[in-house]
């Protein structure tokens, strides 16, 4: 912050002269929606995107195992599509997140860091899935019930603790549906949870996007 | 309702982008310099003059962090920049509804 003077030449005087009460209002909401079209972590096009991967992705899986008796669980193939799906996801969400937040500092810039505990939730739902196969529960539990319910009351209950550190009531709205997610799947059964999650996720993202929308037309 | 009654430190192209800029970030973020240049399109120089404009007023408060090419300046709206802002779009939209 080293220099005075005013670079452009012109007097603040000249400036408003030149500036229109029209030309201002446009200058502003112009300015103000491409700010928020910059700095928005969650652009409702990646909310639908995702919504729609994880209705074909958890479909697929539900696909596959519909009318087993005994469940055996998801095929090869559907698993396949499922995670790869998210994890594409997941790689452009990242990227989307760190360009939005570069140069900014503060509460917005915290979404770079809640990677971590999200990778942290990751590995430990894995692990606890292959508890319980070494423990000798069934596949419709290993393969169908946890598998398609424990990750939305995992994510659930961390965006529950997130509205609570940071008073904000809008992680917690997000918190319980995902609960509500995971508890609907959970008694679904292990063929319907699979349905239940596809469906209950695409639904919460759809509408999460539409809220986005909403708030930037506002 | 006159345009002369706006406030004029708002009230000039640059500083209004500035201003409508730094209002979308949320309460407490600070923004980079480099990245609010990025988003403005203004010459370093340009930008540090209307800045210091703001700062002077109270709307925007700066800070520096580091040395040399480490060296990192943020920006941040105020409290009473964001209000000052709100002023400058109410008298805006009466100004223009008045038309």
């Amino acid at each position: 912050m080293s220099q005075d003077h005013d670079a452009s030449g012109m007097s603040s005087a000249t400036e408003s002269e030149a500036l229109s009460a029209k030309r201002a209002a446009e200058l502003l909401e112009e300015t103000k929606r491409r700010a928020q079209r910059e700095f928005d972590v969650w652009p409702p096009y990646l909310l639908l995107i995702g919504a729609v991967i994880f209705l074909v992705g958890y479909g697929a899986v539900w696909w596959s195992v519909r009318g087993q008796d005994p469940f055996t669980g998801p095929t090869g193939g559907a698993l396949a599509v499922m995670y790869g799906g998210i994890l594409a996801w997941i790689i452009v969400s990242v990227q989307v997140i760190q360009r939005a937040t570069t140069g900014i500092r503060g509460s917005t810039s915290r979404s770079r860091t809640y990677g971590a505990g999200y990778f942290a939730i990751i590995v430990g739902y894995s692990a606890f899935q292959g508890a319980l196969y070494h423990a000798g529960a069934s596949h419709a539990i290993v393969y169908g019930i946890y598998p398609a319910s424990a990750p939305w009351l995992f994510a659930g209950s961390v965006f529950v603790t997130i509205a609570a550190l940071r008073e904000d009531w809008r992680p917690l709205g997000l918190g319980v549906i995902l609960i509500g997610i995971g508890l609907g799947a959970a008694y679904a059964g292990p063929v319907a949870s699979w349905l239940v999650s596809g469906i209950g996720v695409f639904v919460m993202l759809t509408g999460f996007a539409a809220i986005q929308a909403a708030r930037r037309r506002a | 309702m006159a345009i002369e009654e706006l406030d004029p430190l708002i009230h000039v192209p640059a500083r209004l982008r500035i201003m409508a800029t730094l209002a979308a970030l949320s309460e407490g973020d600070t923004l980079a310099f480099t990245r609010l240049q990025r988003l403005i399109d203004l010459t370093p120089g340009n930008l540090i003059s209307h800045i210091r404009k703001l700062e002077d007023a109270g709307y925007v408060e700066t800070e520096k962090t580091g040395n040399g090419a480490a060296s990192r300046t943020s920006i941040e709206i105020t409290q009473q920049g964001r209000k000052a802002l709100d002023a400058y779009t109410t008298a805006l939209r009466d100004l223009i509804h008045g038309l």
